[in-house]
């Protein structure tokens, strides 16, 4: 993280693509890890209480009823 | 892709020593059996480093000439891989002594070596099958139940499989002739919407586990032996890996199913609570990039596919290695369950953590062949892709590479009685380790046996190595928060329905109908051809010639005839008639007109 604050690295996109400047922001690639990851656990999290835990998930012995 | 120095007879199939060591188990007993499980993957990489580029090997069936064996560079690089790959497995499964699971595990390892080097259709098709045969075995090798009915919805998607396989075989036959057989790139027909390659997409995307068909894996691998899921990581989805390069480089709909594998298992893995089931939709999250980098199909991203599928059966191997060491030592693999065990087994959690942290980062087998994907989707342009292999390296670690290790070994102590894993486990889970080690270490060892070299590429330059170590340290900084808020899901008693849910409803659905339609249709014709027209028919026909002879005489009665008959009534009239008691008038009657029309006949 500290790193890639001051370091003007080889990004994977060329300049001309519309990535390239969300990729050269600073601390991307930690933030991207970090926001990701955590609203994939409020995501799931937000569907077991919209009903998930139907849908989604079940007792142990459900497919044994 | 093949580029072949020379054209050599075989004598000698790769597969064959895999095969006859498979063939020679069936009938060893005890450690005889298990010293034949290593040497005979030993014999056959042995065997592989005499292989020539470009060789070939032919036989007639049938009338048609079968490219048995077609040796290119690709060939020998999954020929490498299976070998190594079984004879880690060999040496995890020594203390195994069923005789069945032992033959059939080496039979499964010769089987997938026969994909890797099959040279046309028709020899692909017979090992494609063999493949699904062998396999199931180390689910039924259980011997529970489940086991038994997860290893026969297995076997239905895999036998499926190989049914659409020749079905796209014989559709193509029939358009292009012999011609159809040939492995040669079917990306352009697929495009061009032939049903044939279509169809065999369909086939080979059942073994690579496709969104939608990859019910089989997580079903199979959870329910089989503590070993099975050794074996069964390393081959069938490779296989389809291996036929995917082989015959659908570039293909665009790749790029996107690729992506949608390497998603939508990361949402499941948080909710699951067997922890065998995680691995499996970590592996459908890996094998989603080697889809994608073949949907890109550039030289580079074909070598990115395949040298990911070479890393990715060592460190996932490992990985099951270590839950498998868990559940032969615990009985329990539910992360609901297990908690702790670092102090009880903590090689086998050592080895779990290498084989996690060899899923992504640098130093290790995964780093090295991921990072060529991910690049190779930059360089042409695949932002959205990009974003999203990305998003699925940092998921799969947080989901996979943390969760595991984590409620196996470090999360509440359950109090559980274990002690470390068998020898031979530790030492199958030390092997993996090191080539993890080894090619995270020395990249170009493994690049120089790609199809195309890799094209120069190098993994270790300072972008690659700490954007990749951003994004997993901070993915694993969003796992210690959420721990730490209480908001990670904590692990309960419990199943995901996933879209097992679909067929097993779906199932049952299709079974009562056909039930009611089948079963009624039979009752039906029962009661009416049996019960009612055959029973009428035979009733007629016992009394027939009581019939026809009431329908004879009625008319001579009714012109006076036959007085005395027509007195008797009709049940002694029936009787008599049933007896073959007929009246001397009425026999001499007959004979008389049967007499006068054979008259008729011969002088009219």
């Amino acid at each position: 993280m500290v790193v890639s604050l001051g370091w003007h690295k080889h990004a994977a996109f060329s300049a001309n693509l519309s990535l390239y400047s969300l990729e050269t922001f600073p601390a991307f690639y930690g933030l991207y890890g970090l926001i990701g990851c955590a609203g994939l656990v409020y995501l799931v999290n937000f569907l077991m209480r919209m009903g998930g835990k139907k849908i989604l998930v079940r007792e142990e012995e459900y497919w044994e009823k | 892709m093949s580029v072949f120095a020379s054209t050599v007879e075989l004598s000698t199939h790769p597969a064959t020593a895999l095969l006859l060591g498979g063939l020679v188990t069936a009938f060893l007993r005890g450690r005889f059996a298990s010293f034949v499980l290593i040497l005979a993957p030993l014999f056959g990489l042995g065997y592989m480093t005499t292989l020539q580029l470009g060789a070939i090997s032919s036989l007639h069936l049938f009338g048609y000439e079968i490219l048995a064996v077609l040796v290119d560079k690709q060939a020998m690089l999954f020929g490498y891989l299976f070998h190594t790959a079984a004879l880690i497995a060999g040496i995890y499964s020594f203390h195994v002594r069923d005789p069945w699971q032992i033959s059939m595990s080496l039979l499964y390892a010769g089987s997938a070596v026969g994909v890797a080097f099959a040279g046309d259709m028709l020899s692909l098709f017979l090992w494609w099958e063999a493949l699904a045969i062998t396999s199931v075995f180390q689910i039924w090798g259980r011997r529970t139940q489940r086991a038994e009915e997860a290893g026969f919805r297995y076997l239905f998607f895999h036998i499926s499989s190989g049914l659409l396989l020749l079905m796209g075989i014989l559709f193509r036959y029939h358009e292009f002739g012999a011609e159809a057989f040939s492995l040669m790139p079917l990306t352009g027909s697929l495009e061009a919407g032939d049903s044939g390659a279509l169809l065999i997409l369909l086939a080979i995307g059942i073994k690579a586990a496709f969104p939608g068909l990859h019910v089989w894996l997580k079903d199979g691998y959870a329910e089989a032996t503590h070993s099975g899921p050794v074996w069964l990581c390393a081959f069938t989805t490779k296989c389809a890996v291996c036929m995917l390069a082989r015959l659908y480089p570039g293909a665009e709909i790749l790029i996107t199913i690729g992506m949608i594998m390497a998603l939508f298992p990361l949402f499941y893995a948080v909710i699951e609570n067997d922890l065998r089931r995680v691995l499996c939709y970590s592996k459908i999250n890996q094998i989603g990039f080697m889809v994608v980098a073949i949907g890109i199909g550039t030289d580079l991203a074909i070598d990115g596919a395949i040298a990911h599928a070479f890393n990715h059966v060592l460190y996932k191997s490992l990985l099951f290695m270590c839950l498998g060491a868990v559940l032969f030592r615990t009985g329990e693999i539910r992360a609901s369950h297990l908690g702790g065990l670092y102090k009880k087994m903590p090689w086998t959690a050592g080895f779990c953590i290498l084989g996690s942290v060899a899923i992504s980062f640098p130093l290790f087998c995964g780093f090295v062949s991921k990072s060529i994907i991910i690049t190779e989707a930059a360089k042409n342009g695949h932002q959205i892709v990009w974003l999203v292999l990305l998003f699925a390296s940092a998921g799969v670690f947080h989901q996979a590479g943390i969760k595991i290790p984590f409620f196996t070994f470090f999360s509440k102590d359950r109090g559980m009685q274990a002690k470390e894993a068998p020898v031979n486990m530790l030492i199958a889970m030390a092997f993996g380790s090191f080539l993890c080690i080894f090619i995270g270490c020395n990249p170009q060892w493994l690049y120089s046996l790609l199809p195309n070299g890799a094209a120069g590429y190098h993994p270790y330059d300072a972008t690659h190595v700490i954007t990749q170590l951003q994004i997993l340290a901070f993915s694993g900084l969003a796992f210690l928060l959420m721990r730490m808020g209480g908001k990670y899901p904590t692990p309960l008693p419990s199943v995901s329905l996933d879209v097992d849910w679909v067929y097993r409803k779906c199932g049952r659905a299709l079974l009562y109908f056909g039930d009611w339609f089948w079963n009624g249709l039979n009752h039906w014709a029962h009661a009416v051809l049996v019960g009612g027209l055959t029973g009428r028919v035979c009733r007629f026909l016992k009394q027939g010639h009581v019939h026809t002879m009431k329908v004879l005489y009625l008319p001579f009665c009714q012109i006076g005839f036959l007085e005395k008959d027509r007195n008797q009534g009709s049940g002694q009239f029936a009787k008599r008639m049933s007896l073959g008691v007929h009246p001397v008038g009425w026999t001499a009657l007959f004979c008389m007109i049967f007499f006068l029309g054979f008259l008729g006949l011969v002088f009219w």
